[in-house]
Order: C-alpha cells, then structure tokens, then sequence
C-alpha cells in the first residue's frame, strides 16, 4: 500500500495540458524523483498534490485518505509538505521565525490562549523553539538563526526552506528542485541532506533538473513529458528506456551516459 | 513590539558597553517614562492638554486595532471609520434607551467586531487596493445606512446628549477622569495586541502579509486567519467608538466619513506597526495641527503630503515592527555550545510521526 | 415614455460620464498598475477652474480649460506622488497610499482656493428639449452623449493610430522591453496619467451641467463610480471601462427604483459583489496565480 496515490491525475491551463491522466504510487520511504524537459508539469504535479492546484479529473489520495479537493493547509496538517521552485521564504523575516511559522499546523493556541497568555501557549512556545533550534542545526545554520532570510547566499536559503517544510512535520517531503543554482559542493551537501531526511522516515519526491544528483540519490524516477508519464522505474532502467532518451534527453541522447 | 518569546531569562552579556547599549537602554527608558508622563498627566499641565490626551488615547486605540490589520496581516482597510462609527453608535443607542455604560462598551466591541468579520469576508477573494477600495465602499454603505436610517439613527441630525461613562457607580464626568478611563481601555487594548501579535496567531498573520502563498504551505488557513484579524480589529475600533461617543455626546454620521478612516490610515503608517509607533503616529497627526494653529485649516495638505513623504522615504513608519531574537534561546535550548557556521548534517532533530495503524 | 426606457437613458447618459472617468483609472492602471486615488480629487479640481473659466466665457471654453488644468495636474501627481516611489521600487500598494496622499491634498487646496459651498452651474447651454420616437431628452443630455462617446473613439484612434498610442501599448506589453526599443516610459507614464485626468476634468464638467452644480463632495463619490466602473467592465480595459461605465449608470438608475435613499450605494454593493464573483470584470480575462 502506497503512501500516495494519484490516480488518472488531469490539469490544464487554457489549451495548455500540464497534466494528463498521470498516475503515480508513491511508497512509504522512497526517494523518487521526477525528471522531464521544462513545462513537462513537475510544478504542476507538486501543485496539484500540495492543494494549491485543482484537479481536472482525476483522484489523489495520501495514506488511504482522498485529499483532491482538500485547501494546502489541510495537506500540510495531514503531513505533506512542499518547496517552491521559485523560493518563497519569508525573505524580511529571520531564519529563525520562517522556522517557527512552520510549526504552524503541529500548535493550536488560538487567540483566547494568547490573550491570557496560558500555560498551555507558553510550553507549545517553548517546544517550536526546540524544534526549531534541533532544525536550524540539522541543515547547519544554527548560526544564522536571527539573519533575515533574504539575506542569506542562495543554497542556505534553500536549506532554510527544506527546514521549514520539516518543521511542518510532514510525512512526504516535496521538494521543487532544490539543488537549482547550487555549486556542485552545494548539492553534495544537500544530497547527504536529504539522505539524512530519509533516514528520519520521511518519504521524499523531488523534482530537478541535475540527472547526476537525481541518479545518485533516487529509489525510483518518474519521467514526465507534456504532461504524461512516460517513464518510472528505477534510475538504471530510466536511464536505459528509449523514450526518455527521445523525449527528455534529446534526440542523439547523448547527455544520458554522461549522467 | 517586543517579547521574551519564551520566558526564558535572557542572560546579560558582562563586560563592554556598546554605544549600541546606550541606545538600548535609552529605548528601554523610553517605555517607563512615557507611561509615568501618561499616569500623571492631568496633573501636570491644562484641561485642554488633557482633552487632547483622551483624543489621542482613542486614536491610539483605533491605530493599534487598524495595526493588527494592515500591519501585520497586511491587508489594506481603507473604511475603519465604518467599525469605530459601529461603536460609538451602538453603545450610544443601548445607553440612551436606559442601559448601563459597561454594556454599551461591550456591545461596542461585538457589533463592530461583527462589522469587522463582514468585511473581513471580501479578503478571502481579494487583496491588495481592491480590497481596500471594496473596505471603503463598506465604509461608506455603513455611513449612508447611518445617514437614512432616520427612526434609529436620527439621520443626519445624529444622536445628542448621550449619557457620560459610569462605571461602579462613578460618572467619569470631567475630562481628568474620563482620560483615566481612555487611558485604562488603551492599556488593555495595548495589552491585547502586543499579545496576540506576539503569539502563534500574529505569526500566521505576519507569513499572511510577508508572502500568503508560502503562508498556505506552512499549513496557515490564510482564510480564517484574515477574517481572524478583521474581527478583532473591529472589536478594538468599536471600543474606541464607544469611548469618543459617550466623551463627546454627540455623534453624527459626519465624524466617521471617509476622510475619517484616512486619518486612521494615516496615523497607522506613519508610526509603523509597533505599539509605540502607534501612539506616536496618532499623537503627531492630532498634535501638530494644535501646535501650528495656521496648519489647523490645512490638516489634510498636511496629511497628504506626511503621506506621500512616509511612503518615499519612510514606507515601514517611524517605529517599525521589531525582529525578535532567538539565536541565543535557541543554542541554550539545544545546550551546546554557541554554534558558529555551519555544523553537520546530522543533529538530532524530528522524524516522521510513528504511524498509527 | 415608459418608465423602465426612461431610465435606461438615463442610466446611460450618466453612465457614459462614469465610462469617461473609468477609463482615466483604466489608462493609468493598465500603464502603471496603481490605482490612482487622487482621481476623484483631480476632477473636482479641473471642474472648479472649469467652472470659472464658464461662467467668463462659454461651456467649451471652459470644458477645454478644465481638461489642460486636470492634465497638468495629473502630471504634477505622476511626477511627485509615482514616480520618486517608482525610482525607489516601492511596492504597488505603497504607491497607491502615496496617490491617496495626493488626493487629499488636492482635497484641501480646492477647498482653500474655492470655499466649502456647492456651486451652481449658470444654464451654459440651450435648455431645448426634444423627442425622438419614444424617447424625451435635451440638448444637455445630447451633448454629454456627444462628447463622452466623441472622447471614447477619439481615445481609440489615439491609442491605435498615433506614435504615442503606439508607446502606451508597448508599455502596457512590457514596460522594459519598450524602453529599449526607444520608447521614454517616464514620459509615457506622465502622459498617461495627464490623459486619465483630462478626461476626468470633462466628466466633471459634464456632470456639473448634468446635476447644475459642483461642490467638493462630488469628486470623491465620482471616484469611487469611476473606479467601480472600470471594475466593472474589467480594469486596464477600455472597452470594459465603457461599459462598465454603462451599465453602473443603467443599474443605479434602476436600483435607485428599489433603494431611492441608498442610491449611491448600489455602486459600492456592485463593486464589492463584483470583486468577489467575477474579480476580473466583465470583459477581463481572470488572473491565474502564480506558485
Ligand atoms: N498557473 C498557470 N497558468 C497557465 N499555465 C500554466 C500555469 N502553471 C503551469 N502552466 C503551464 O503548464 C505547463 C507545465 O508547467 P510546469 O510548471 O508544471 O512545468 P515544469 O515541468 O515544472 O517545468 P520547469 O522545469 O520549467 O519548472 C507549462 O506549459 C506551463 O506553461
Ligand atoms: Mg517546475
């Protein structure tokens, strides 16, 4: 039994297909990652599971679950969470509150607790700092703690994103290429990163465009192209099949034995 | 507005005293002064002075309560005036028809808070001026409701010889006591906000301004937490309404126009979304047109040109909203050693909830 | 006449006023994206000098007077309340406050200069009435007619026959990419905002020999009509700021029917019902968010 399901998935924009009946399993643990050219509806995908995008047709359901018509927060509380592409910290807040926010869905003081200022609120207060302190310190930037976000090098701010969906406390981690505009020392880091969240129990679906990382790192590849599956099997078959070769790698699919 | 996040001690560095420390210690003065100046005010200096105390205390209340709002939820209301009129119109008709002040402040509180979460629904669909044009076309229906609904409201006429405030037997008859009463229902709203800004909900409602679609994927209903904010918001505003009404004893739809809730938009930005900020910013635009009495004619070119500077060369306010602290809570929560750089990859950290079933 | 033809044209010669002011906030919006606040502000002003101007001279002078004082008014507000926020990128809604700072002051120097009173339009044209099949009208009515919808096409021909309408649309398209094929987008922009606020000028002036007066107090709510207008028929369109301009006319009219005390509040009801069902207007395509 699959952690996630989506089913016969369909998304379109206009005349734009950015998902045809795609249907995907995603298990418990895995890492899986998802590869196709640009606008092959990775986003797209990430957005449809996370709640931010409606589904045409089609069906998504996570842990037995249906979660299709459910808002993002309601998938965030029920333990998926996601990176952006385009990095959506909260750029004029510090590392530090972006992690707290976080830990939104996972407390329930409301306003009364507040305006007392209950006990309760106190010791939940006092818990989000420990997460957030044992967070800031798992991606290593315990030191950063009180920079604004905006002001951070561009791969520790996309640590800081991957620390803030942790602290969401998810399940399955989606991650939009989170090695975009990364140094190659910087993805090794994030590569042991996420190994790292594996082995905490977090099932991870990422998206990205470095093939290397993506084999190295992935249980299973999905390959998506104008909006269809093509693909998904393990790297080595992926990487072996004649479709992805044609759609994804172009036509003399050379690039696919340097990757 | 400042917090110790988790009431943990802070510990105080020994040794150097920075000039930054200087400056630190003055702003903490700041606060202790400016509420002993506000205790002992009435004693201090003229009846005219004071009135202009009680004003100012309302106008902070509206400021704070506006705050909560286009502060730090960062929605823009353009019609708060609607809110503090709501106010000041219920808890003057519920006293006029022979109830006491108390529950004419507290009906204040709710009709306008109902107000608030009326208009709060409109920002479930949108944001930015159109929001702010569809909070002042709200602005206006109430006004126009005010204006015609004669049997209640009087008209334009407006209600006259509303009861002054009595609490526990005690008639808050002169100016030195009503500005008692301004001042207790201002420190109790400031209170309030600093609170509940300080909190998980003020959290939320900060990710709602500084981006709502990560705030979404945070897992913050943005929806609820909007609407959230514009209740509260007009729950405070019709305190304030309640206040001006029973001061004054007379209300008319005029005092709560348009040019009404600029003024509150005014005050909001020019002192920033801070708790000090908002008495410095309802006090400057109140004051300076008494103090230049040639200016008093031309409050709003004053108005509009401080609104238009604000946003050039100013646009977070004079006293803007301050980041907390939390590296040194969090290294002593971790009990290690202050960190410095980058650490490893494998602290210990959260793992997945255990499954159930 | 029966009633409901009756209000139809009524609704639509007041209407075609609401089209002319909505299309000076869809104009600056579509170049800009800002709502100018000070709009309503501006109008008033250029109808007050146009109304001195009148009653020295004829209407026509005086409606010219009024479009050049609104003009160069709305340029002074594009270089002092816009553009110093634009050179320091400072978000839309920061501009939008700025313009509403513009407003107020225009507000009060219109009060300073001309006195809280409401004044009356002299009679400035011929008082004749006539009728047409089943419909009564006037020579006012006839030549508000005239000039909104001679304005509406001489606007179109600007837009889609002149080097500067050429500029406008470039800019609309991507302001960055026009200014590297020449084209100055400050000046653009000042134009704009210039165009937007002569046309609001001759909206006013039409209005005061519609209603016979001018007062301060008309210029906010006229704003606000305008801008729902444009709301209306879709912002930054200006066939959506036509009709839209349209139909606030012909839906006030007829609400009036229901409401007659709450008049002006049909357009804030239609502005707030619109911007939650159909936030892009009638005419506007819907605007997909970005994630
Ligand atoms: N909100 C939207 N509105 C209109 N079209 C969209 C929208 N989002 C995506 N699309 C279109 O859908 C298709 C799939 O886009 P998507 O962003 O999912 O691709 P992607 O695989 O993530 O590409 P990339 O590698 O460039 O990130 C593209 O053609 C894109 O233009
Ligand atoms: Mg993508």
């Amino acid at each position: 039994m699959g952690l996630l399901h989506i089913d016969e998935a369909s998304v379109s924009f206009g005349g734009v297909r950015a998902l045809e009946m795609v249907s995907l399993i995603i298990e418990k643990g895995e890492i899986v990652s998802i590869i196709g050219p640009n606008g092959a509806g990775k986003t797209t995908l990430f957005n449809a599971i996370s709640g931010f995008t409606h589904l045409d047709s089609g069906k998504i359901s996570f842990d037995g679950g249906d979660i299709t018509r459910e808002p993002p927060h309601g998938v965030v509380r029920l333990g998926i969470a996601r990176t952006f592409q385009n990095l959506r910290l909260f750029s004029r807040l510090t590392v530090a509150e972006n992690v707290n926010i976080a830990q939104h869905s996972r407390t329930r003081s409301g306003v009364w607790a507040a305006l007392l200022n209950s006990r309760g609120s106190r010791s939940e207060r006092r818990a989000v700092l420990e997460l957030t302190a044992d967070l800031l310190a798992a991606v290593g930037l315990a030191g950063q703690a009180d920079t604004l976000a905006g002001d951070l090098p561009y791969g520790d701010q996309r640590r800081v994103e991957i620390a803030r969906a942790l602290a969401t406390r998810p399940r399955l981690l989606l991650l939009d290429e989170p090695a975009a505009g990364m140094n190659y020392a910087e993805v090794q880091d994030l590569l042991g990163l996420i190994q790292g969240v594996r082995g905490r129990g977090i099932t991870v679906a990422m998206v990205d465009h470095d093939l290397r990382a993506v084999m190295a790192i992935s249980d299973r590849v999905v390959v998506l192209d104008y909006g269809r599956k093509i693909a998904d099997g393990r790297p080595g078959e992926v990487r072996r099949n004649p479709a992805v070769l044609r759609a994804y790698l172009g036509e003399e699919g050379g690039a696919a034995t340097d990757a | 507005m400042r917090a110790n996040p988790t009431g943990l001690r802070r510990r105080t560095r020994a040794g150097k005293v920075s000039a930054a420390g200087y400056l630190t210690a003055l702003r903490k003065g700041v606060g202790p002064l400016a509420v002993l100046l506000a205790l002992t005010f009435p004693f201090l200096v003229s009846q005219y002075l004071v009135h202009l105390g009680v004003l100012i205390s309302i106008y902070t209340i509206l400021t704070l309560s506006l705050n909560l709002v286009s502060g730090y939820a960062g929605q823009l209301a353009l019609g708060h005036a609607a809110f503090y009129a709501l106010g000041a119109y219920a808890s003057a008709l519920l006293t006029l028809s022979g109830h006491p002040f108390w529950l004419g402040l507290l009906a204040a509180g709710v009709v306008a808070a109902l107000g608030g979460l009326v208009v709060g629904l409109p920002s479930l669909k949108s944001s930015g001026f159109y929001l702010g044009m569809i909070t002042l076309g709200f602005g206006e229906i109430v006004k126009l409701v005010l204006l015609n609904w004669d049997s209640l409201t009087r008209g334009p006429m407006g209600l006259t010889n509303i009861p002054p405030a009595k609490l526990w037997g005690y008639t808050f008859g002169s100016v030195a006591s009503f500005y008692y009463l301004a001042l207790l229902i201002l420190a109790l709203t400031a209170g309030a906000v600093h609170r509940l800004v300080n909190s998980r909900v003020g959290e939320a409602l900060v990710a709602i301004r500084e981006d709502e679609v990560a705030a979404k994927a945070m897992g913050i209903d943005t929806g609820y937490h909007k609407v959230l904010a514009f209740t509260v918001s007009g729950f405070l505003a019709g305190l304030a309404g309640s206040l001006y009404a029973h001061y004054i004893s007379f209300i008319n739809p005029a005092s709560f126009g348009s040019g009404e809730s600029f003024l509150i938009v005014s005050m909001t930005l020019l002192g920033g979304a801070s708790l000090g900020g908002s008495a410095l910013g309802a006090a400057t635009l109140l004051l300076v047109p008494e103090v230049f009495r040639a200016l008093a004619d031309y409050r709003l070119l004053f108005y509009g040109a401080v609104l238009i500077l604000l946003m050039v060369f100013r646009p977070n306010g004079l006293i803007p909203e301050r980041r907390l602290r939390y590296r040194g809570i969090l290294e002593r929560l971790r009990g290690a050693e202050p960190v410095s750089g980058r650490d490893s990859g494998a602290g210990p950290g959260y793992r997945a909830p255990a499954e159930e079933g | 006449m029966s009633l409901l033809l009756e209000q139809l044209v009524n609704g639509v010669i007041i209407g075609s006023v609401y089209s002319l002011i909505a299309l000076g906030f869809s104009l600056i919006f579509s170049i800009l994206e800002v709502i100018n606040f000070a709009h309503g502000s501006i109008l008033v002003m250029g109808t007050l000098i146009g109304l001195v101007v009148l009653q020295r001279t004829n209407f026509w002078v005086g409606l010219l007077i009024a479009a050049l004082a609104s003009g160069l008014l709305g340029a002074l507000v594009e270089k002092a309340a816009i553009y110093p926020l634009r050179l320091r990128r400072a978000p839309l809604g920061a501009q939008f406050i700025s313009t509403i700072g513009a407003g107020m002051m225009i507000d009060i120097a219109a009060l300073v200069i001309f006195g809280p009173k409401t004044r009356p339009f002299p009679p400035s044209l011929p008082a004749t009435q006539f009728a047409l099949g089943p419909v009564r009208g006037s020579v006012v009515e006839l030549a508000i007619l005239g000039v909104s919808l001679g304005l509406m096409a001489l606007l179109q021909v600007l837009v889609n026959r002149t080097r500067f309408g050429k500029a406008i649309r470039a800019t609309v398209q991507n302001p960055r990419a026009a200014a590297m094929f020449g084209v100055d987008v400050d000046t653009v922009n000042t134009l704009t905002f210039a165009l937007g606020s002569a046309l609001a000028a001759v909206a006013g002036m039409l209005m005061g020999v519609y209603y016979n007066m001018a007062d301060l107090g008309t210029g906010f709510l006229a704003g606000m009509k305008g801008f729902v207008a444009a709301v209306f028929g879709g912002i930054g369109s200006i066939p959506g700021a036509v009709l839209g301009g349209l139909a606030l006319g012909v839906a006030e009219d007829i609400g009036a029917t229901w409401l007659s005390s709450y008049r002006d509040a049909v357009a804030f009801i239609i502005l707030i019902v619109i911007l939650l069902v159909r936030p892009q207007g009638i005419l506007g395509h819907p605007e997909r968010q970005k994630v």
